[in-house]
C-alpha cells in the first residue's frame, strides 16, 4: 500500500458523506451512503453499526466491502478495499463512534432514535485514487500535503503561561478567549459554566459575536455543548450543514412514521452558518465545571489535534474555576475590615437607572432590559439595596454568603461564578452598576448613576 | 416501476452511486454520471466512468448492479436492483445527458452543501460508457425506519 490511511485523514472527518458496497452471498450487490469513516489506526477504519441493517446483513454473509471517500477540500476521490475484521460494543474506539453519533443526536434532539449498535471494524486492503479529467494518478502526490497540522506545543504552553500569571478568574477568562484567538486560531469560542444545581450550563466569557451573551444559557443534554457535558466527553462535527441535513431527513422520516414528536428545535449559540464546531467538557477533580466551545465556518476544521489541545486548555479553566472556589470559599477568612460607604453622591445631572427585580425568579432588568437571573439577580438586588439603604459600596463573599435573600444552596454554591457572571453582565451592559475585585473574597460596587430599585413579588 | 414521480426524481441532479460484484464475490463502489429512464417498461440508461475498469468488466459480463439515487436536497433516496444488459461506448447524446446531469447534481451540491463548483467538478471522469440495465427491485432508502423497504411497483 503505498497511499497510507494518515494521508486521508480529512477524508475521514465527515464532511463529504462516504459509500459503501456490500454483496449478499448470492451475489446481489447493495449500495448506500456512511455518514462517516473513522480512523482506527494505520491498516483499519471502523463503521457505525445503526441504520444500514442490509449492508450489516451482507457483511455477514459476505465480509468485503468497497467504500468511496471524498477528501473535502480537494475533492479527490479514493476508493478503499475492506475486509470485516471485528465488532466492538465498547472500549475507546467505540466510544469514539458514540460520541459521532451524539453529536449527530444532539443536532434534532434525537438522542433516543440515534444510538450506536457497534463498531465495525475493518482492515483495508488497498487505497486506490479514483482518476478523474481534474485528478490524474501520475499527478497525485502521496497524500502528505493534505495532512493536517494541529495545534502545536508551544501554544499550548504559551497559553498556559498566560493563565498561570492571571491575577483572578474574571482575567484567566478573558485570557483563554484570547489566547484561543491570538495562538490558536479559533476566533469564535464560548466558555460556559455548570450551574448549582447541575442542569444547566450558562456563558461566562465569549469571543468573536457580535452580542457576547453572558448569561445564555443551555440545557445539560441538550445540543452539541449540552450533550459534551451530559457525557464529558469531547464533541467535534465538521460539517455541520451536512450533518443538519441528514439529521432532519431521518427526524422527518420518524415524525412521518409517527414514531417521534415534533422536534424541539434546539436553538445552538454561535454562528448561524458555523460548519465545524467542537465542545469540550471542562473538568476539575473529576467533575464537571463547565464546556469549552469553539466553531468555525470553515468545513472540517477541527481534528484530534484540535480536541487535545482544547482538552488541555478546557482543564486550566476548570481548575482556574475551582481554585477561585477554594480560595473565596466559605473558608475563606475574612479580613475584619469595616464596610466602606460611599460619600459621593450619583451626579444629578445623570438620568436614574431603573432596576426592577422579580422576587420569584430573581429576574432583573435594567432600564426595561432582561439583565440576569437567579442567584446573580438576588446577588444584584441585595447589593444595590445596601448601597442604598446604608451606601455601602465594599463587601465581602463571606458576608454575602449568609445573606439567607440569596438563596444559595448549602453545598458547591457556585458564588463566585455568580458573582463573576454578575459582573461580567453589568460590564456587557455598560450598565451604571458595576463591580471591581479589590482583594481577596472582597469586592467593591461602583454605582455612577442614581438608582430607582422597584421590587415585585409576581 | 418508474411512475412520474420517480421518473423525473431518478432522472434529476441526485446523486448516483453504485455496487457491483466481481467474479469471485467481491463488492465494488462506483459512481453514475446520468441516468435516463427508458421507454421500456423497468429499464434505465445509465452513464459510467470510462476509467472505472472493475465497474465496466461487472457490467460487461451483464453482471447484477445497484443504483442507489439520492437527493443532494433532501436525501430521499431510491435504490434500485436488477442486471446490466449492455454496455456501450458513449454517443454524443450520452455526452450531452451527463453535461446536464454535472449541471445540476454540482449545482445542488453548491446550493446545498456549499461546496463550490471549482472543487466538485474535480470528480467529473475523463469519458464514459452508456450501459442498459433491467430493473428487478426497487427499494426506499431515504435515511430513517423505513430505509430498505421494498417500494410498491417493484416486480419482485
Amino acid at each position: 500500500m503505498t497511499r497510507t490511511l494518515e494521508s486521508l485523514q480529512l477524508c475521514f472527518e465527515g464532511a463529504v458523506p462516504a459509500v459503501i458496497a456490500t454483496a449478499a452471498a448470492d451475489g446481489t450487490p447493495n449500495v448506500t451512503y456512511l455518514s462517516r469513516v473513522h480512523l482506527v489506526d494505520h491498516e483499519r477504519v471502523a463503521l457505525s453499526n445503526q441504520f444500514f441493517s442490509k449492508t450489516a446483513r451482507n457483511l455477514a454473509e459476505n465480509p468485503r466491502a468497497s467504500v468511496l471517500l471524498i477528501q473535502p477540500w480537494t475533492y479527490e476521490q479514493f476508493r478503499l478495499r475492506l475486509v470485516y475484521e471485528r465488532t466492538e460494543r465498547r472500549g475507546p474506539v467505540f466510544e469514539r463512534l458514540r460520541a459521532d453519533i451524539d453529536a449527530l443526536a444532539a443536532l434534532e434532539g434525537m438522542e433516543d432514535v440515534f444510538k450506536l449498535q457497534s463498531a465495525d471494524i475493518y482492515r483495508v486492503l488497498d487505497i486506490e485514487l479514483v482518476p478523474s479529467v481534474a485528478v490524474r494518478p501520475e499527478d497525485a502526490g502521496d497524500g502528505a500535503r493534505t495532512a493536517i497540522e494541529g495545534p502545536q506545543a508551544a501554544a499550548l504552553a504559551e497559553l498556559a503561561g498566560r493563565l498561570s500569571r492571571a491575577k483572578d478568574l474574571d482575567t484567566v477568562l478573558s485570557a483563554t478567549v484570547d489566547a484561543l484567538a491570538e495562538l490558536f486560531g479559533y476566533e469564535h469560542s464560548l466558555v460556559l459554566l455548570l450551574d448549582e444545581d447541575g442542569r444547566r450550563l450558562y456563558t461566562i466569557a465569549s469571543r468573536g459575536y457580535d452580542v457576547e451573551g453572558v448569561g445564555s444559557e443551555i440545557t445539560v443534554g441538550e445540543g452539541l455543548i449540552g450533550m459534551a457535558a451530559a457525557r464529558c466527553r469531547p464533541l467535534r462535527v465538521g460539517s455541520l450543514r451536512q450533518m443538519s441535513k441528514y439529521s432532519r431527513s431521518v427526524r422527518q422520516s420518524y415524525e412521518e412514521s409517527g414514531d417521534i414528536g415534533p422536534s424541539r428545535q434546539i436553538p445552538v449559540p454561535g454562528l448561524p452558518d458555523a460548519e465545524s464546531r467542537l465542545a469540550v467538557p471542562a473538568m476539575a477533580f473529576g467533575e464537571l465545571v463547565g464546556v469549552l466551545m469553539v466553531e468555525s465556518r470553515g468545513l472540517a476544521a477541527f481534528t484530534s489535534a484540535d480536541e487535545a489541545a482544547l482538552a488541555v486548555v478546557a482543564a486550566l479553566v476548570a481548575n482556574a474555576v475551582e481554585g477561585e472556589r477554594t480560595e473565596d470559599g466559605p473558608a475563606a477568612a475574612d479580613d475584619g475590615q469595616a464596610p466602606t460607604t460611599d460619600e459621593r453622591e450619583p451626579s444629578s445631572n445623570v438620568a436614574a437607572a431603573h432596576v426592577r427585580f422579580f422576587a420569584a425568579d430573581g429576574s432583573t432588568f435594567l432600564d426595561g432590559d432582561y439583565l440576569i437571573k437567579g442567584v446573580a439577580g438576588r446577588l444584584l438586588w441585595s447589593l444595590v439595596g445596601q448601597h442604598e439603604r446604608e451606601g455601602r459600596i465594599d463587601f465581602t463573599h463571606r458576608e454575602l454568603r449568609l445573606d439567607a435573600s440569596l438563596d444559595l444552596p448549602p453545598h458547591r454554591d457556585n458564588f463566585e461564578n455568580r458573582l463573576l457572571l454578575l459582573k461580567r453582565r453589568l460590564d456587557e451592559r455598560a450598565a451604571p452598576v458595576r463591580i471591581e475585585k479589590t482583594g481577596r473574597g472582597r469586592f467593591r460596587l461602583h454605582v455612577t448613576a442614581p438608582l430607582r430599585l422597584e421590587r415585585a413579588e409576581g | 416501476m418508474f411512475d412520474d414521480d420517480r421518473k423525473t426524481f431518478l432522472e434529476s441532479g441526485c446523486s448516483l452511486i453504485l455496487g457491483t460484484v466481481l467474479p469471485d464475490g467481491e463488492p465494488h463502489a462506483g459512481r453514475g454520471w446520468g441516468l435516463t429512464v427508458l421507454p421500456d417498461p423497468a429499464r434505465v440508461r445509465l452513464l459510467l466512468d470510462v476509467e472505472d475498469t472493475t465497474t465496466n468488466d461487472c457490467a460487461a459480463g451483464g453482471g447484477a448492479v445497484a443504483i442507489t439515487a439520492a437527493s443532494v436536497r433532501t436525501l430521499r433516496s431510491l435504490q434500485l436492483k436488477g442486471r446490466v444488459l449492455s454496455v456501450e461506448t458513449a454517443s454524443l447524446d450520452d455526452a450531452a445527458r451527463a453535461a446536464r446531469y454535472c449541471e445540476a447534481f454540482f449545482s445542488d451540491i453548491e446550493e446545498t452543501d456549499g461546496f463550490g463548483r471549482e472543487i466538485t467538478e474535480r470528480l467529473v471522469p475523463i469519458g464514459y460508457l452508456a450501459c442498459t440495465v433491467e430493473v428487478d427491485d426497487l427499494f426506499d432508502q431515504t435515511p430513517g425506519p423505513a430505509a430498505g423497504a421494498r417500494l410498491t411497483g417493484s416486480p419482485s
